[in-house]
């Protein structure tokens, strides 16, 4: 093959964007997992129905913060969600940062709700009393079912389209593979349950609940390993060169072994290293899913492959 | 919609004269933009025109370079060896290719599909135009573009880029007059008309040069193989490759279903996870069962 002239134009996604498919993620995977807690865990998951309220608006709002810094025009932000000629709204459902854009602003709509009633529980009376009816009217019957069934199939929405959004391009390494809206879903969803565990941990000293977020995090990793695994095979010729490069190795190291196989092992083992232990594995599976990230996001930008990028 | 017009640009007579490149910049009104320049003592200044390769001077396309003629120095050694680096000191038998570059106006155009802003749009020539007072910025079109046509920037936007690339002369279709590149150029390298018209000639082209011997000519994007057509289609002398074009380009959306079904296989794997996890009855065995420990 001849040396080609350019390509692919660098989409420059920085810093910004990794953080915001990070926070995402973890937001995305906390109301995933709030909709099982609430649907299968009974009483004893109230910590943890707390916590799953509390974290995902305001990363949501950081990631709203960080998406239109991120934009050539931030003022422009609102043209994604209306026709600014037209003032009907902007669509297109095959297009992943179109529907992504919708995603997040009904998602943190959901966030918010949920986000207020855990303070309305926490402050009653006063200004905050008046809106009691909040809290039960999301907690309990049929509309707190359907509530959270809603906030549940969101967070899966919103934590596996940002993988569709790289996919849905023809950069190498994300286009070439259909496997990354599956690895970014269940990355959020380990990383939201190791933040669970060292939050829950911290405030509470129910350790049936702390075992049982353990336990769902097992799956959700040896999930991800699998879903790594398949991701490398369908990259077919071009995983090679992606793994010699440092962003290959980052997955490798940071996700892989340290992300993933290390607190495999240290969920296996609780007294390893005594009572920093759980502290450890959260701490490491949470590192890893921001290396999941960063590595994504920037070989598909700098890695040259094929000729098709000139980095 | 108005008949679909386009670009069939015949890369065996072009001279590298970059006539369109100018008159392009003169249209639209694009200042000058020097390609990146060697450094240190032995450079003085700072503009030096050329870019040490070969005869170009410009690069490639860019926010402000809407049209690039690219200067391909092809050259094959007595054993068949061939080589296209400039830099390569061992060349014989040196071949120019030469092949004014601009965006494909695609039938499927990526960067019209993902764009979300609504921004990019198809005119009633079937041409694909990026309204300036539309875009926002996101770059989701940069990153779908399989020819790396569209770049970021812009000089009324004082730095802070949207999405910038050849208009087909939008402005001046609606005048019912022809690109300023193609009416520039002196050789007819870039013709311009009615795509099926031009389809037409450009077969008889290529069936001219395969009976005078050159059965490397072929078409590329005339047919509907890469992305349902392009508007702006050549005339090559050699793989597409050599001149910096992808031999199959693809549709990013088709990548949406497909992704999104083992997101969805995953979810609801990772389910039956949560729920066999966080099972009522499991965990309070597991809690009696260290308050029997203890």
């Amino acid at each position: 093959m001849p040396p080609v002239d350019r390509l692919m134009e660098n989409p420059h996604w920085n810093w910004m964007i990794v953080v915001y498919f990070f926070l995402g993620g973890i937001a995305g995977g906390c109301a995933f997992i709030s909709g099982l807690a609430a649907l299968f865990g009974g009483e004893r998951m109230r910590p943890v129905l707390r916590w799953t309220a509390l974290i995902p608006f305001p990363l949501l709002s950081i990631s709203g913060i960080l998406l239109i810094a991120d934009l050539g025009r931030p003022e422009r932000f609102w043209h994604m969600m209306i026709q600014n000629r037209t003032g009907w709204p902007m669509f297109k459902y095959w297009s992943p940062m179109s529907y992504g854009s919708w995603l997040l602003l009904i998602f943190s709509g959901l966030a918010f709700v949920n986000f207020v009633a855990v303070i309305i529980d926490d402050r009653q009376g006063g200004f905050f009393g008046r809106f009691s009816w909040l809290p039960r009217l999301i907690r309990g019957g049929v509309l707190g079912t359907t509530f959270q069934v809603l906030l549940m199939v969101f967070g899966y929405l919103f934590g596996s389209y940002t993988g569709a959004l790289v996919a849905a391009t023809n950069q190498p390494i994300w286009s070439d593979s259909t496997m990354l809206g599956a690895l970014f879903f269940i990355s959020g969803v380990s990383a939201a349950l190791s933040l669970l565990i060292l939050l829950v941990g911290w405030r509470s000293h129910d350790h049936a609940v702390v075992h049982q977020l353990e336990t769902a995090d097992n799956w959700a990793m040896l999930l991800e390993l699998a879903i790594i695994g398949l991701f490398l095979v369908l990259l077919g010729g071009i995983a090679w060169p992606f793994l010699r490069h440092r962003y290959g190795i980052t997955l490798l190291v940071g996700t892989v072994l340290l992300g993933l196989l290390v607190p495999l092992l240290l969920h296996w083992q609780p007294r390893l290293l005594g009572r920093v232990t759980p502290v450890l594995a959260a701490s490491l599976a949470l590192i890893g899913g921001y290396a999941l990230r960063y590595s994504i996001v920037y070989a598909g930008q700098e890695i040259p492959i094929d000729g098709r990028m000139q980095g | 919609m108005a008949q679909a017009l386009g670009f069939y640009t015949d890369t065996t007579v072009c001279i590298g004269c970059k006539a369109c490149q100018v008159a392009c910049h003169q249209w639209n009104d694009l200042p000058a933009e020097l390609a990146e320049q060697p450094t240190g003592p032995d450079h003085p200044g700072e503009t030096r025109p050329l870019t040490g390769m070969s005869y170009d001077n410009t690069g490639s396309l860019s926010d402000l370079n809407w049209r690039h003629v690219k200067f391909i120095e092809k050259s094959q050694a007595s054993d068949g060896t061939l080589s296209y680096l400039p830099t390569d000191a061992s060349r014989e038998n040196l071949q120019w290719l030469m092949m004014s570059d601009v965006c494909k106006h695609c039938v499927q155009a990526p960067c019209l599909d993902v764009c979300p802003t609504g921004a990019i749009m198809r005119t009633e020539f079937d041409s694909v135009y990026i309204q300036q007072d539309v875009c926002n910025g996101c770059r989701d079109c940069v990153a779908a573009c399989p020819f790396g046509v569209i770049h970021m920037g812009g000089p009324e936007n004082e730095g802070k880029g949207i999405a910038k690339k050849c208009t087909l002369c939008y402005d001046r279709l609606q005048h019912s007059l022809a690109p300023a590149c193609s009416q520039a150029c002196p050789t007819a390298s870039i013709q311009f008309g009615p795509i099926e018209e031009l389809k037409t000639r450009a077969e008889a082209r290529v069936e001219q040069l395969h009976s005078m011997g050159m059965s490397e000519a072929r078409l590329y994007g005339a047919d509907e193989t890469i992305l349902g057509g392009l508007n702006a289609f050549y005339l090559l002398m050699d793989e597409p490759e050599v001149y910096g074009l992808p031999s199959n380009p693809k549709v990013p959306a088709r990548n949406v279903g497909p992704t999104n079904l083992w997101s969805l296989g995953t979810a609801i794997l990772m389910g039956i996870a949560g729920l066999v996890s966080f099972r009522k009855r499991r965990m309070d065995t597991f809690a009696e069962q260290r308050r029997e420990v203890r």
